[in-house]
């Protein structure tokens, strides 16, 4: 305890950056949207729990006990990802990639319970939408993404690709649900602001994420690749050809449920230009009470809708901020890609035999 | 925020009137006083001043001291306040009120909830506040979960401790060569030693008669 | 068979908690530990005990010595039927001991009895709460929140009541010299008291045999001493793996010798532990005070 205390981890959340896990505190969002998020909240994990429950049995405790700690005292690691920007693993969808979709919903519900409960990391009233971001959305949504890439993909470059590309959408539409729950009530109009926002802050974040849980994943493939969950085996029991995961094609129901979430993720980036309808925009317009002006260079939205003082801040446009957003958004997309790409080159599409090249570890 | 505070805030010292109630009432008090925070009607300061009130009464009964809840306010206030500057737009169009006047507004409100919060935190141990919530009627398993967790924390960071001075040990460069492959090398090694831990620890709990029924000692 | 502290103490009302079965003095008890022909293959395929043969009558205390990966803790985990497990599970370990999902596996043939009883799958409730065993590393065995409710642990599960179980759980921790201490959260406690709360709730499950892996392992000259006395207090039968050859001579009548998963020597400590071409060809070294009384001989 004391030891950790020295070597200077911090909160995630207490630290600013690019890294932030964003808790949805109380108030802010509307009180029938709270309600509503704690009931479908409550629901989703007392089914989480029965599936975990079933699989697991007496081990389930124990499991998903430790799993918890773990996400807990990582996501308290600072990780570098440039010069003064830092980020923190999420973990919803490591956890689920180990342990299975709705094992890592419930993991990330315990570290939501703590957060808030102990360190008041997220409101009591927002429980149920920050679990409906992060462990709905982002563990089992995020495993709905990453089952059938694995299974296209095959081995051990499947799960290392699979697990990235699923972080970085998942994070999206956490992101998504994120702004939704915010805009909803008081404010219909702010919410392409919000999406804007939401949308760029978590292309970053989501990177960080993708980038994370690839290392992470990695890692584990190269020293203890048994301990990924399995319903295909990336680790062969005999030497024979690594025909068990490439001759699994991908469901037709699992290959759905991903391409609707990726759509899903992507839309969030996009959905900016659905407004631009010419109605649509004055009527946007007339909400923002600013008027485009042209000899400023367009930036991107300010969080504060109505300046009308003369500031030294240009008064921002609206399609340079779409344009930003997309442009966020095609990026990352890219990047993640890249990087999945270049991890998984390490990886033959058989599998690793068990034990890995690195013996000894720590 | 680091797990030192945990193993302040989880042990909550202390002997006062509010340490000894019930946790039960301690939680659903603190979770209906938030929802009347959220109730209260965009505005309506009088009604934030009286639950202002109660609130500065319940923090001087806690013994809690009130520079070290602020402080841990401020860290958060950011945060808020770009939530709170993010949607107040659509409120300020809607009330009337100016836009500055509703996110102080947020902010009030929400910082009320928060101490609140911390309030709970500060006078009731991590045990005994999962032994309210499972009277309460929060699954069995959950609370379990919970439990096990928080025990297992400590043990986990003290491992993450020992890692990272080894680690440091063999590196000569400045920061202790921590770029992103080394810390995700780190939190793999950690992954790895959490679930062998777990598979020695169920071991352990099946040789005492674990069968999954939560028997606690509490009542 | 003779059961462990707290029940062998005069306290009525302890021996009213758990009843102690009564031995007919006519008839040969059966063994506390007995093994015959134990075979374990770990997961990835490597032989780790080859055809075991040992036995402990009750009472007893016996040394289980050898070099790393002679099978110790292997064998140990045999008593209580942790192992041999499930195989087959994903998160296996090839190369822990604690390797396979631990519940029993039917088998149709015992290769472990406690005190006569089979470690098979049909009586492992009554094996687990025979058998006592310690885990070289507390914090694998220390999992509840406070101490009082981790030495409780065992005596729920086997049905005792909240108050019973906190009254026994309380005797237990006097016993191991740890009163004051019930409510504290184990990671203040230090390294040698965390491994007393673990005999403390070892100990409440009334076990007629007590498995100790390495219990003198990490600990500092005084807790060593004090967890030595301790050991040496309770009148069960012991089977204890060890390194520490010094605490087996003192404690132990008999060591056991086992390298590469078969037994190369059984009988008096003495003997087996003051043998250094023995010792020495298993990868041990003759034990400092044996090493003295030779030396002064000569």
């Amino acid at each position: 305890m004391g030891s950790v205390g020295k070597t200077g981890f911090e909160s995630g959340s207490s630290s600013l950056g690019a890294g932030l896990v964003m808790h949805i505190p109380d108030i802010l969002i509307d009180s029938r949207v709270a309600m509503a998020t704690t009931v479908a909240g409550a629901a989703g994990l007392a089914y989480g729990l029965r599936r975990v429950e079933r699989r697991h049995g007496e081990r389930t405790t124990s499991l998903m006990g430790m799993m918890a700690a773990f996400v807990f005292a990582a996501q308290m690691i600072n990780f570098p990802v440039g010069p003064g920007v830092s980020g923190h693993l999420l973990g919803g969808v490591l956890s689920a990639v180990i342990l299975g979709p709705w094992a890592g919903a419930v993991v990330i519900a315990a570290v939501l319970i703590v957060q808030c409960l102990v360190f008041q990391d997220g409101g009591v009233t927002a429980l149920g939408s920050n679990f409906l971001n992060m462990g709905l959305i982002g563990s089992v949504g995020g495993y709905a993404i990453y089952s059938p890439i694995r299974k296209a993909i095959g081995g051990a470059k499947g799960v290392l690709a699979g697990s990235m590309i699923a972080a970085w959408f998942s994070v999206l539409l956490a992101a998504g649900a994120f702004s939704i729950e915010l805009a909803i009530g008081g404010g219909e109009h702010d919410f392409i602001r919000i999406l804007t926002w939401m949308a760029l802050v978590h292309a970053v974040i989501g990177v960080g994420e993708a980038l994370i849980t690839g290392l992470i994943v990695r890692f584990v493939l190269l020293t203890r690749p048994e301990l990924i969950r399995d319903d295909e085996p990336v680790v062969e029991e005999t030497d024979a050809a690594p025909s068990a995961e490439t001759s699994g094609k991908p469901g037709w129901l699992a290959t759905l449920v991903a391409g609707l979430g990726i759509s899903l993720a992507v839309a969030v980036f996009v959905s900016p230009f659905a407004y631009d309808a010419p109605d649509g925009l004055e009527y946007v317009g007339e909400k923002f009470e600013f008027l485009p002006d042209e000899s400023h260079p367009p930036m991107i939205p300010s969080p504060m809708p109505d300046y009308q003082a003369p500031l030294p801040v240009s008064i921002p446009g609206l399609d340079a901020a779409k344009v930003a957003t997309a442009a966020a958004g095609l990026a990352g997309t890219l990047i993640v890609f890249a990087l999945a790409w270049s991890m998984s080159r390490a990886f033959s599409r058989g599998a690793p035999k068990p034990g890995g090249t690195a013996a000894h570890v720590g | 925020m680091s797990v030192d505070d945990f193993g302040s805030l989880a042990g909550a010292r202390g002997d006062g009137p509010l340490h000894r109630l019930d946790a039960r009432i301690k939680l659903l008090a603190a979770v209906a006083f938030v929802v009347a925070v959220a109730a209260v009607p965009l505005g309506s300061w009088p009604a934030l001043g009286v639950l202002a009130l109660i609130l500065g009464g319940l923090i001087v009964l806690s013994g809690a001291s009130p520079l070290r809840l602020l402080a841990r306010w401020l860290g958060f206030l950011l945060l808020v306040g770009f939530l709170a500057a993010l949607t107040a737009g659509g409120r300020a169009a809607a009330s009337g009120m100016s836009w500055g006047m509703v996110v102080l507004n947020l902010l009030a409100k929400n910082s009320l909830a928060f101490l609140m919060m911390m309030v709970l935190a500060e006078v009731t141990p991590w045990n005994k506040l999962l032994g309210g919530m499972r009277r309460l009627g929060a699954p069995p398993v959950l609370i379990a979960t919970l439990g096990f967790m928080q025990r297992y924390i400590f043990v986990l960071s003290d491992e993450l401790g020992r890692i990272l001075t080894a680690r440091r040990a063999r590196s000569f460069r400045g920061r202790g060569g921590l770029g992103p492959a080394s810390v995700s090398n780190l939190i793999g090694v950690l992954l790895i030693r959490a679930l062998e831990r777990e598979e020695r620890v169920h071991a352990a709990m099946t040789a005492r008669g674990w069968d999954g029924t939560m028997r606690p000692l509490d009542d | 068979m003779v059961r462990c502290a707290p029940w062998t103490t005069d306290s009525n009302e302890t021996k009213r908690l758990i009843p102690v079965a009564t031995t007919d003095p006519t008839t040969a008890d059966p063994p506390a530990i007995r093994a015959r022909g134990l075979e374990y293959h770990y997961p990835d395929g490597r032989h780790a005990l080859r055809g075991v043969d040992l036995e402990v009558a009750a009472g007893e205390s016996v040394a289980l010595v050898g070099p790393n990966g002679a099978g110790k803790s292997t064998l140990l985990l045999h008593l209580n039927g942790l192992l041999p497990g499930n195989r087959g599970s994903s998160a296996v370990s090839p190369h822990h001991h604690g390797a396979g999902r631990p519940f029993f596996r039917p088998r149709r043939v015992a290769s472990v009895w406690i005190d006569g009883l089979e470690v098979v799958d049909r009586n492992a409730r009554e094996v687990r709460r025979k058998v006592g065993l310690l885990f070289q590393d507390p914090d694998d065995q220390l999992f509840s929140p406070t101490v009082l409710e981790d030495v409780a642990f065992g005596p729920l599960n086997l049905g005792m009541s909240k108050e019973e179980a906190r009254r026994l759980a309380r005797e237990c921790l006097k016993r191991v010299d740890l009163v004051g201490a019930e409510d504290r959260p184990p990671h203040h406690l230090s390294f040698g008291e965390r491994k007393r709360v673990c005999l403390a709730g070892v100990l409440a499950c009334g076990p007629s045999v007590l498995a100790l892996d390495e219990p003198t392992a990490n600990l500092d000259p005084r807790s060593r001493r004090r967890f030595i006395q301790l050991i040496q207090s309770l009148s069960c039968a012991k089977l204890i793996a060890t390194h520490d050859l010094e605490m087996a001579l003192e404690v132990c009548s008999r060591a056991i010798l086992l390298d590469g998963g078969q037994v190369v020597a059984d009988g008096p400590s003495r003997e087996v532990l003051g043998d250094p071409e023995l010792l020495e060809a298993h990868g041990l070294e003759l034990p400092l005070s044996l090493l003295l009384e030779r030396e002064a001989r000569k």
